[in-house]
């Protein structure tokens, strides 16, 4: 990701022996450990969300922005009754330093990230395209999300896949209405926004692997110990990312399904691994889906202070 | 009203947060720093604006334009001698814009040149406090002002809280007005941006009413800097 | 000129030892502009030609109507897309020379759908322009044509020069297979009432500018803007007109959407201009010109002192002596210069007004200080005005 930030000798070997020792540079005392997050929604805007990891001393370590916006556009010939869906994330100059402002990598790991969510989402039909279908083979949405990154300090992948989710859940397109194929698009005040179809919600994790002895004694010492040849480290800071000798990368949702698996090279890890990887990420995911939904019901509290005004539905009393 | 954060990012030299009550935009300021070979100018520093749109890839020539005129107003204002071979790097994203939703754009024709200059509205007066905040050496300090002009009153635009209200106005003209600010008096004009149709009159007025706004806000950003001045040199006391 | 090379090689050795090199005016107009510019300004003139600080180039529109519409190239457009295949066609043009630099600007048009329901009265067209500066050389478009081509973009639309609605097809005609008549009228042709009443309103005209410019010298916007204002003030629209022959219902045999299928259910007809009848374009505002100033001051100690040379050293350093006496005559002088036409004068002149107007109205104000020392000050603005109006009546002519 920071190509131009170099880690010197002694840092380095100071921090993977710190992590061997279970402990962080940022003063976190486990390697399992995440920072804390934390998700504001802009009020009077759909779709617009801000995250934060936040370091154990209140500062922050990782702020995105992510913000959804839609437009209407001529379907794909092969897909005539689906909408389109877009990732946009680019690191800039904002980021730190190190980050170049001109560099349009599709071989950046930020473009590697955000084709994985893309994925994520696509695939495993986590957005319904088809309700985006206005009119078929002439009209569909087009949802864009845009992922800018404010500060960075690593976690990367779990903020952006976060982010874009507690979008699509908030974000309400205008309503239309077709009539003889005319399309009327009906402003707020007119209609109440529409909801995404968000059917499920992926969340990506990823494992940071980092080769506790010498790649050449593992794959001596294999056939003797199976486990333990790898130090596992979630949420990992800039320096530990740079550092890292691999990752398993795991999206989940909260009914316990596995929707993408990605172990692009590094160091090998046994096949039983994944099970318990799994294992470890189901809380967690469970965990920060609970967190979305707040925030999104919190909102949505503070959007509709009078619905319960308005209701006529009746005072229910339980015995 | 106005609402800025300064030194929002602790990697960089200087930054600034600022929102209006209808745009919301980040700037940095990193500098002075080593150029490529390009921008290695012998006697100045160079100065290089990127400016990321809302949404979308970018700098798009929208942006570019922005770009330009930003870039072109520090150099009257960074005091470019000082930091001969250096480069001086301003970036700024857009994060909120009144156009941002869907079919905000339409109806109006002017809502496409206002888009624009709410942007970079913001992204002066934001860029401003990244440089101080980043102690690059300024010759004096500026305020920018976009004002609107309808048929019979004169809109201060970085006010105008209600979207549907801004997207509606029938503007005749518009001008986007950045002054000098010099012992806390307005001078110089080092920007005036104006679209749209007008006559003398019409411009000395928008001058006359830049320069009032302009005080109001510098005592604004002044208070704040004098907070931010007296907490950076804390240890001073 | 070759003696001129000789001693800019030729590397006299001081007494003091420091090299003293001498440059060719071309060298060194482009290692110290600004040297250059100041030489100039003592002597009270440019370095283009020796023009006046007030003067501006010479503005002359050159005919090329042979070059314009050929009438027999028709174009189509299906109603599917929003097509841009007509942008070959060229419907006006113009060719500017100012001073030594070209500008060719050429109109063309495209036809898109609109929703007519959602055109207000006071909604104007934008035009689509590209600017290309010719320098020999492929590639993307260079920041200057990027803001040149935006500049253009904002200032038509700002400047309610084309009202959108004057752009919509209100009448479409329909070419007969027997009589290969064209014919506008509805009332005459009621069986095809139809055809044409549904697609009455439905489509507008784009407007597509390509611009190119020759042998760039200074600021290219302004005589940019200038050209096209002058190649919008003859554009006509042609007529448009439905070919009977060519519609065609292409519906899919299978009426599942497969994957590899083309499914047009649609109709698509050819569109085509009819050159015979044209409209001129009715403009919403006059046209307007644009111009272009600067101010720099002049710097005196950056003069060649001609009496120096005949002098002897130990009065040079009495005058040295005497310069802080005499600071009153060295104060710096803003000199206001009219349509910056070089490259020396674009790159020594930091602070830079462009102004557009009309006789009535100015439709817009560029101003940019780029420098904190060479500041254009109110006053200057307003006689930078002043000569922008004049400079209106003076091409008008032209127009």
């Amino acid at each position: 990701m920071a190509k131009d930030l170099v880690i010197t000798n002694t840092e380095r070997q100071f921090i993977l022996d710190l992590l061997a020792n279970s402990q962080r540079l940022d003063g976190r005392k486990s390697l399992l450990q995440q920072r804390d997050l934390n998700i504001n929604i802009t009020p009077n805007r759909y779709g617009d969300i801000y995250l934060e990891l936040k370091r154990d001393d209140g500062s922050i370590a990782t702020r995105l922005h992510c913000k959804v916006t839609a437009e209407i556009v001529k379907p794909k010939d092969q897909r005539p009754f689906e909408g389109t869906f877009y990732i946009n994330c680019e690191f800039n100059g904002l980021a730190g330093l190190n980050f170049e402002n001109y560099k349009v990598g599709n071989n950046s790991d930020e473009f590697y990230y955000g084709r994985l969510i893309e994925s994520m989402i696509l695939r495993s039909n986590a957005l319904d395209l088809e309700q985006l279908c206005i009119v078929a083979g002439l009209k569909v949405w087009n949802i864009r999300v845009d992922v800018h990154v404010l500060e960075f300090d690593g976690g990367f992948l779990e903020l952006a896949s976060i982010g874009c989710m507690t979008a699509l859940l908030h974000y309400r397109r205008p309503d239309v209405t077709v009539r003889n194929e005319k399309v009327t698009i009906h402003s707020f005040d007119e209609k109440e926004g529409v909801k995404l179809g968000v059917l499920h919600i992926p969340i990506a994790l990823q494992f940071n692997l980092f080769p506790l002895k010498e790649a050449a004694e593992i794959i001596k010492t294999n056939t003797s110990s199976e486990n333990n040849n790898e130090l596992v480290v979630l949420d990992c800071t800039l320096k530990e990312d740079l550092l890292k000798d691999g990752e398993f990368i795991i999206a989940l949702n909260k009914n316990r399904e596995i929707v993408q698996l990605n172990k692009p090279g590094g160091i090998p890890i046994s096949a039983s691994k994944i099970v318990e990887f799994s294992h470890m990420a189901l809380p967690i995911i469970e965990e920060t889906t609970n967190k979305i939904l707040k925030a999104i019901d919190i909102d949505e509290k503070k959007r509709n202070k009078y619905a319960h005004l308005l209701s006529a539905e009746n005072d229910r009393y339980v015995e | 009203m106005t609402n800025l954060k300064y030194s929002v990012l602790p990697n960089l030299d200087g930054s600034c947060e600022l929102s209006t009550s209808n745009s919301k935009v980040i700037t940095a300021v990193s500098g002075p720093l080593e150029p490529k070979q390009r921008h290695r100018l012998p006697l100045q520093s160079a100065i290089e604006v990127v400016i990321k749109p809302s949404f979308g890839m970018g700098p798009t020539p929208r942006e570019v334009l922005m770009q330009d005129k930003l870039a072109t107003v520090l150099q009257a204002v960074i005091v470019t001698e000082l930091y001969p071979r250096k480069l001086v790097q301003v970036n700024a994203q857009i994060l909120e814009s009144p156009f941002d939703e869907f079919g905000s754009m339409m109806g109006n024709s002017f809502n496409e040149i206002l888009s624009p200059m709410i942007d970079l509205n913001s992204c002066f007066n934001s860029s401003f406090i990244s440089l101080c905040d980043s102690a690059i050496a300024l010759k004096s300090s500026f305020v920018s002002t976009l004002l609107g002009v309808t048929e019979d009153k004169l809109i201060n635009i970085a006010e105008v809280s209600d979207l549907d209200l801004l997207r509606s106005f029938n503007f005749k003209s518009l001008h986007h007005i950045v002054l000098e600010v010099e012992e806390n008096k307005p001078t110089n004009v080092l920007l005036l941006d104006s679209q749209g149709d007008f006559n003398d009159d019409d411009l000395v007025n928008v001058l006359d009413n830049a320069q009032k706004i302009t005080q109001k806000e510098f005592q604004n950003i002044r208070n704040i800097l004098k907070d931010k001045v007296s907490q950076d040199f804390i240890w001073k006391a | 000129m070759s003696e001129v090379i000789d001693t800019a090689n030729n590397i006299n050795e001081d007494t003091n030892g420091i090299a003293l090199m001498q440059f060719p005016k071309e060298v060194l107009s482009r290692l110290q502009p600004d040297l250059v510019l100041q030489r100039h300004l003592q002597l009270g003139l440019r370095p283009s030609n020796l023009m006046k600080f007030n003067e501006f180039r010479n503005v002359e529109e050159q005919s090329n109507d042979a070059l314009i519409v050929n009438h027999s190239t028709a174009s189509q457009a299906q109603d599917n897309t929003n097509s841009n295949t007509s942008g070959d066609l060229i419907v006006a043009n113009n060719l500017l020379k100012v001073g030594n630099m070209f500008i060719k600007t050429d109109l063309s048009l495209g036809i898109t759908a609109v929703e007519t329901a959602n055109i207000e009265e006071e909604s104007f067209a934008p035009i689509w322009p590209e600017v290309t500066v010719d320098r020999g050389r492929m590639g993307a478009p260079t920041d200057e044509e990027m803001i040149a081509s935006r500049q253009l973009y904002e200032n038509i639309i700002s400047g309610k020069y084309i009202k959108q609605k004057n752009l919509i097809i209100s009448k479409i005609g329909k070419k007969h297979l027997e009589s290969e008549e064209i014919s506008y009228d509805m009332a005459d042709d009621e069986e095809n009432d139809e055809l044409l009443l549904e697609n009455k309103n439905k489509w507008c005209f784009v407007i597509y500018a390509k611009i190119n410019v020759y042998s760039r010298e200074g600021p290219i916007y302004d005589h940019v803007f200038n050209s096209l204002m002058l190649a919008l003030q003859k554009l006509t629209f042609p007529s448009v007109y439905i070919e009977e022959s060519s519609i065609d219902l292409q519906i899919s045999s299978k009426k599942s959407f497969n994957k590899k299928q083309k499914q047009e259910t649609k109709r698509t007809f050819n569109m085509k201009f009819d050159f015979d009848a044209c409209n001129k374009l009715n403009l919403n505002s006059d046209i307007s010109i644009s111009s272009n100033f600067g101010v720099i001051y002049k710097d005196p100690t950056m003069a060649i002192n001609v009496l120096d040379e005949q002098e002897s050293n130990e009065e040079k350093e009495e005058d040295a002596m005497d310069i802080e006496k005499d600071n009153t005559d060295f104060k710096k002088e803003p000199i206001l210069i009219n349509d910056i036409s070089t490259d020396i004068e674009e790159q020594a002149i930091l602070s830079k007004v462009s102004i557009a107007c009309n006789s009535k109205n100015y439709k817009s104000i560029k101003l940019m200080n780029g420098s904190n020392n060479e500041k254009i000050s109110v006053q200057q603005l307003k006689q930078a005005l002043k000569f922008s109006k004049m400079r209106y009546e003076d091409l008008k002519p032209t127009i």
